[in-house]
């Protein structure tokens, strides 16, 4: 299939979602003008663009910021929580010692520990990248976990049959199984890990788009702070499809998008 | 070539036991209870034997299988194996109801996995990999996924993994039973033209009377949980055989004695 028939054909499959959010702007746009809303209140659509353009060059150095403290927080995560998952399903001692506790951290709500880990870190980027790193690791192991255990039991009596050892099973059963889990799980988490960057920026910074939002709300710059908002969705759709792709290299094996698509290959 | 392979085989008929089943029993503890699984077997199988084993669901044939290659503990009595060498475990190469390929691995990836897990050195796996592939007609589907194959094909590339590290003894757990009744027709023929040119012992379970009657030497026929011997049955139809064997008087002699010997409560 040819690169241009495959643009064609996903700019096809999202064409109503492009319609429907044009249509969604142009009445935010007519309902602000038609009611009269102040700008502090509800900028439209033209003011937040206008302050997009205005603050640009400041708001690029914000976007590294924030992008920075996600996307190292979440390969922290992703490269800590791979070795913890196969050490919890490698050794059921290792898995009773562990399991409860990291179920225990788990269920600490992140936010609540941000001010805490800017007294620690400090209020520059690296207490950002430890909350980044929280938010998404739990998610990670989790469904690591899952997919190192859901082996198929057949599968598994081969490996035993051509007496594999333990660490045979874990590198060609185990993990490979587990990594169309761990990119599900990624997906979840890097949106995640830009929650918590956001979080950290909102609590203590001094640069990031938590941070622009947190002040420009509170100087009632609202266009600014919905400009900030709308960069950090682009951010979150932006990493979301980075790991899908990087998904599509790791699983060669797995049906392919055109094939989901039906679209004739 | 067909007539050389009946040549060969007087020569290697089987004489010394190969594997001894003494008086093996197997229980399963569950929470409400021990469940006798198979209770006293006594089985000896000759070397290069094709045995089929038969029996009426949950009798233990599986059960007996993965005691043979080690995945399940004996209760008592015990397994004897007379390998020779000074590895009491024989070379097993097993084939289950699913293939249970690694969909993540290719074709022949899938077949070298027994070659890796054994540290074989790579060229020789992948020579002997592809002759195998040759051998059930798949030579161009090597860089395939399994997913883009079918039942039948999928079959055949587990049949070709259990093969690959030349394994003393195949054992088969209803290999063919998820197939469809011409696939299954095919993959037998197929089977036992690979056993014919590389003899090798062999325990197959199987649901199918007709189809133990044309595989195997020997049909070990099993009575219901627990799981017993109720006999076995030589099979003295000439080789190599064919489908053109089924219709033969005494295919369906062995047929109507053995569905008898299955409907007989013990």
């Amino acid at each position: 299939m040819k690169l241009g028939t495959r643009m064609v054909a996903s700019v096809a499959h999202m064409g109503p979602a492009i319609i429907t959010s044009i249509i969604l702007i142009m009445i935010w746009q007519a309902g602000t003008s038609l009611f009269n809303i102040p700008n502090w209140l509800l900028p439209a659509p033209s003011r937040i663009a206008d302050a997009l353009w205005q603050w640009r060059l400041t708001l690029v150095n914000d976007i590294g910021v924030t992008l920075l403290e996600t996307i190292i927080g979440f390969i922290f995560a992703v490269l800590g929580a791979i070795p913890i998952a196969a050490a919890l399903v490698s050794s059921s001692l290792v898995w009773r010692s562990f399991y409860p506790i990291l179920a225990a951290f788990q269920s600490i709500p992140k936010n609540a520990i941000a001010p805490i880990l800017i007294l620690w870190f400090g209020t520059g980027e690296l207490s950002k990248v430890v909350i980044a790193f929280l938010i998404s690791f739990f998610p990670i192991v989790i469904n690591a976990v899952t997919g190192m255990q859901a082996t198929d039991s057949d599968a598994m009596a081969m490996f035993k049959s051509i007496r594999a050892n333990r660490w045979q099973i874990l590198w060609h059963l185990r993990l490979p199984n587990a990594i169309p889990y761990i990119f599900a799980a990624a997906k979840v988490s890097i949106t995640l890990a830009l929650v918590g960057a956001v979080i950290g920026e909102f609590v203590g910074a001094d640069s990031g788009l938590g941070y622009v939002i947190l002040l420009s709300s509170s100087q009632l710059k609202t266009d600014l702070a919905f400009a900030s908002i709308v960069l950090l969705a682009l951010i979150g759709v932006a990493l979301f499809s980075v790991v899908g792709l990087v998904e599509k290299l790791f699983t060669p094996w797995a049906p392919s998008l055109e094939h989901m698509l039906g679209v004739p290959a | 070539m067909s007539s050389k392979i009946a040549q060969i085989w007087p020569e290697v008929a089987p004489v010394e036991s190969f594997i001894d089943f003494v008086n093996v029993g197997k229980t399963f503890r569950t929470r409400t209870g021990d469940i006798p699984a198979i209770c006293d077997i006594s089985l000896s199988i000759p070397k290069n034997q094709f045995v089929a084993i038969v029996g009426p669901s949950g009798c233990g044939k599986s059960t007996l299988l993965k005691m043979l290659a080690g995945l399940l503990t004996v209760t008592s009595g015990r397994i004897d194996l007379h390998t020779g060498g000074r590895d009491p475990l024989p070379n097993v190469g097993m084939v289950f109801q699913r293939p249970a390929l690694l969909p993540w691995r290719d074709v022949l990836s899938n077949i070298l996995l027994p070659t890796q897990i054994a540290k074989l050195e790579r060229p020789v796996a992948v020579k002997r990999a592809m002759a195998l592939l040759k051998l059930v007609g798949l030579a161009e589907f090597a860089r395939k996924y399994p997913n883009e194959l079918s039942g039948g094909m999928q079959m055949r590339v587990a049949l070709c993994r259990a093969l690959i590290c030349e394994p003393t003894l195949l054992l088969m757990d209803e290999p063919f039973g998820a197939l469809d009744a011409m696939t299954r027709e095919e993959l037998s023929i197929e089977l036992l033209k690979i056993w014919q040119h590389q003899p090798k012992t062999v325990l197959f379970v199987t649901h199918s009377i007709s189809e133990a009657i044309l595989l195997a030497d020997r049909v070990v026929v099993m009575s219901a949980r627990p799981g017993r011997v109720i006999q076995t049955v030589d099979i003295d139809i000439s080789r190599p055989r064919d489908f053109s064997d089924v219709h033969s008087a005494a295919f369906k002699d062995y047929s109507s004695l053995i569905r008898e010997l299955i409907g007989t409560r013990h």
